[in-house]
């Protein structure tokens, strides 16, 4: 019973609640304010429970009332039957979920409370929004700084380049020039390793050559005084054999063999020689 | 009232994503545009020619044999700064040797060495002159590998000529032990000991002969690696018209 009095009282404190919320909502809490709209459905939807659970709740004492004293049956019928219309009453007053949601809707607080929460949300999308422009336009002034620079820097490399291949193209015909110039060089350098080789060759055959014609002249000159000395011998015997008396004969022919042996050997080494000459 | 809630989460949270994909400003401006080169020329210092010649043209030289009454001229190559490889019978019957390098400095050498194994020798320099040298092949030559050859054809002037590995034979002069290859590079008497380089530069071969065909032998690289590898397998030769030498059957070509 103490409860559904507490039930019936509960909505002539609500709207002051309600009043009281609706007031002090922007300075209270997000949570405060969303605890008291909860609160006020909640309420509702908690007291049309109670009032279709209290038949139930109460049948269990009154069968138990009966069975035990007959004599207060009649009492407690009637205090029953004063309760029954009232919650009856409470029942058929209790709105429906639309209607609540309706009432709700209607409700000048929760419109109130709705417009303060689009405002505040516009606010912050606005300010946000503020602060976004401004650091985008930070952003945007900082890379229309550096496309500034990167345009100063693309010209003073366009015209660094512009130097490098013309310093490249004069460098490539330098080197075309050089290059037909080194491999001139080059083969001036071979022809004449080839012709100090070639000399040196000639140097070599000739110094032979001479070492060869040394020889021969050596051997000439032998072969000469070979012959000279034959010719000499041959004189020296005409000279005896015209005065034979002062000689003995014995000597005279002893002389004529050695003359004789000379002159061979002079003619045959005068004829080797002139073999070796004719080649 | 419902509505209104939501609509207002929903526009605080597209308002703090927004602020998520705002553009920023634009990083700090670089002070160098041009970016640093990856190969500069002094890293390549090596690789540059220091008069227009190539490292295989400034390696091979010319030897000149001057004997005991006659002059031959063959080609040679450096090892290193003081070692020259060559054909045996290109130092044969000589008196002395002397070595000229492509650009005609001449240089004098001091000592010959060669093997019977096959047609190869070894001269000495007096002076480390020599500042290219060969870098030998650690295989010999495929069939049908590309190849070239520099030498002194004639005696005359140093000339590159390039052919391909057409197989390997015995030597048809009995001049070396083992196989040799032949190659459609054409060479000249002169051409002896001249390198065989194969694509990368690096010494493949020795040249040695020609045949009637116009084909050239060569001594694989593997040939003369174990020559020099096996130092008891070289003889010193005597620069004297007096002394004994080797000989080798006809068609080779000092």
């Amino acid at each position: 019973m103490a409860r559904k009095k507490d039930t019936r009282d509960e909505p002539a404190v609500t709207p002051a609640e309600s009043l009281e919320g609706s007031e002090s909502a922007p300075r209270r809490s997000r949570r405060a304010s969303r605890g008291s709209r909860e609160s006020r459905r909640a309420r509702i939807v908690r007291e049309r429970a109670q009032t279709q659970e209290q038949p139930i709740v109460e049948e269990a004492p009154e069968a138990t009332a009966s069975a035990a004293s007959p004599g207060e049956d009649a009492s407690q019928t009637s205090t029953r039957h004063d309760d029954a219309p009232t919650t009856s009453q409470a029942g058929a007053a209790e709105p429906t979920e639309a209607e609540l949601e309706e009432q709700e809707r209607l409700d000048p607080t929760t419109e109130r409370r709705r417009w303060i929460l689009l405002t505040a949300f516009l606010g912050v999308t606005v300010l946000s929004l503020i602060g976004v422009s401004l650091y985008l336009s930070d952003v945007v002034s900082q890379w229309e700084l550096r496309t500034e620079e990167l345009t100063e820097v693309n010209y003073d490399l366009g015209a660094q380049l512009a130097d490098a291949q013309d310093t490249i193209e004069a460098q490539t015909t330098r080197i075309d020039v050089l290059t037909t110039q080194l491999n001139t060089a080059k083969d001036r350098i071979t022809a004449l390793a080839n012709e100090t080789a070639n000399y040196d060759d000639d140097r070599a055959y000739t110094a032979q050559q001479i070492e060869q014609l040394e020889g021969l002249a050596a051997t000439g000159a032998a072969v000469a005084n070979a012959l000279t000395r034959c010719i000499d011998g041959e004189e020296q015997l005409v000279t005896y054999l015209e005065d034979p008396e002062n000689y003995e004969e014995e000597e005279i022919l002893a002389f004529q063999e050695s003359v004789e042996e000379l002159c061979t050997a002079a003619r045959d080494s005068n004829s080797e020689f002139q073999q070796l000459l004719n080649g | 009232m419902r509505f209104t809630r939501i609509a207002a989460a929903a526009a605080s949270t597209m308002l703090l994503a927004a602020c998520g994909v705002l553009p920023d400003g634009p990083s700090p401006m670089p002070s160098d545009w041009v970016p640093t080169p990856t190969v500069s020329p002094a890293a390549r210092a090596d690789a540059i020619s220091p008069d227009g010649f190539s490292r295989a043209q400034r390696m091979t030289l010319r030897v000149r044999n001057i004997g005991c009454g006659f002059i031959a001229t063959g080609t040679g190559f450096a090892y290193d700064d003081s070692t020259l490889i060559t054909n045996r019978h290109v130092i044969e019957d000589s008196r002395s040797i002397e070595v000229s390098t492509y650009d005609g400095t001449n240089l004098t050498a001091t000592a010959v060495s060669s093997t019977t194994v096959a047609d190869i020798a070894i001269i000495r320099t007096e002076e480390s002159v020599l500042r290219s040298f060969a870098a030998l092949a650690q295989e010999d030559p495929e069939e049908g590998s590309v190849i070239t050859v520099i030498g002194y054809p004639g005696g005359g002037e140093l000339t590159t000529v390039t052919g391909v590995v057409l197989g390997s034979t015995a030597d048809p002069l009995d001049s070396a032990v083992g196989k040799v290859l032949v190659t459609s590079a054409e060479v000249e008497p002169g051409s002896s000991g001249s390198p065989v380089l194969n694509e990368s530069g690096a010494v493949v071969g020795v040249v040695y002969a020609k045949t009637d065909d116009g084909n050239s032998l060569i001594i694989p690289v593997s040939t003369l690696r174990t020559l020099l590898a096996e130092t008891s397998l070289l003889v010193p030769e005597a620069l004297s018209c007096d002394a004994p030498s080797q000989t080798t059957n006809g068609t080779s070509i000092p």
